[in-house]
């Protein structure tokens, strides 16, 4: 039954003949669990992932809902991480769920992020994502840089040791950002942005992903541009500059 | 000489095109980006544009020449 559930991509020839088992054996640790993260978790787990942690220390709120189709009006003022751990269980119930009920801040990233073949970004603020960069960094251990507002978004890879990381290019270390109810944030893009990590998240999971390009998608106009960033030897993190 | 601006995501809303040429001298792309956001004020001066050249990323001190693209994105934080 469960080959069944999996036939069809591993029939897409990208994946086969090895990447189901690659897919089946990882370990994927989820930070954030509004629109991207959600919907990065239900996919991995719908593709096969049997080992996943989720965090998040949001409660659901109705402007969740338009987007975060994990969760339903039933659900308003319950925490995320309970609600999508059951959701996830639904789909399989063969999946070991963790859920972590914490902000994820440096003092806690490693212990939380180490036990990961490959950390998902569905942070919404440059805070979070510079401690997952920093922890990225020290454990050795890859991420997939997402971020997405109005009708577009950004999804990289980073290999620490391999590419470049976050700091590595002036992409922000600090801050809240434009919260997604003032910016705006189209439905259909955080889908987009989030199905195109998973994506990328499988590449590098199969060691098919060296490059770390940052890549651009509008929805919208619609786009797709992809940058090469070197690594910066100087970076403050993964450099000759880190403290 | 030429070079060609691409704007990207909301860059291209403030200037009102997603791309356009420039004539300059051989100036580095942080006099540029001056120049470019000196057009369109609305591109801020304070936030930091990724910038790209001709497809790789580039920084401020990076000299352009004839031909050349430079592509600028804004950061974004949502998630
Ligand atoms: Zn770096």
């Amino acid at each position: 039954m469960e080959m069944e559930r999996y036939l069809s991509q591993m029939a897409v020839k990208e994946i086969f003949p090895s990447g189901q088992k690659i897919i089946e054996s990882s370990s994927v640790v989820v930070v954030g669990m509004g629109g991207t993260g959600s919907a990065i978790a239900e996919v991995m787990v719908r593709m096969g992932v049997k080992k996943i942690t989720i965090v998040d220390y949001d409660t659901i709120e109705n402007s969740n809902l338009n987007r975060q189709t994990m969760y339903k009006e039933s659900d308003i003022g319950l925490k995320k991480v309970d609600v999508a751990k059951i959701e996830l269980l639904k789909i399989n119930n063969y999946v070991s769920v963790e859920s972590v009920d914490q902000k994820l801040i440096s003092s806690n990233a490693e212990g939380i992020l180490s036990k990961a073949d490959i950390i998902m970004d569905g942070t919404d603020n440059y805070d979070a994502r510079h401690v997952l960069n920093v922890a990225s960094v020290n454990l050795n251990i890859p991420w997939i840089f997402s971020a997405v507002e109005g009708t577009y978004g950004y999804v990289k890879a980073i290999l620490p040791g391999k590419t470049s990381c976050l700091s590595c290019f002036e992409y922000p270390d600090e801050g809240e950002g434009i919260s997604c109810t003032v910016q705006g944030v189209l439905p259909s893009a955080v889908r987009a942005i989030s199905s195109l990590a998973c994506s990328i998240a499988l590449k590098v999971l199969m060691d098919k992903e060296t490059y770390g390009d940052l890549i651009y998608l509008d929805v919208w106009k619609p786009m797709l541009e992809v940058m090469q960033i070197p690594r910066n030897k100087e970076c403050r993190v993964c450099g000759t500059k880190k403290d | 000489m030429r070079v060609r601006i691409k704007y990207f995501a909301k860059y291209a809303d403030l200037a009102g095109t997603r791309q356009e040429e420039f004539e300059v001298g051989h100036i580095k792309i942080g006099e540029l980006l001056r120049v470019v956001k000196e057009k369109h004020p609305g591109i801020r001066e304070n936030e930091s544009a990724l910038v790209a050249l001709n497809g790789k990323y580039g920084n401020e001190e990076q000299t352009i020449s004839d031909g050349d693209t430079v592509s600028i994105f804004p950061p974004v934080s949502g998630g």
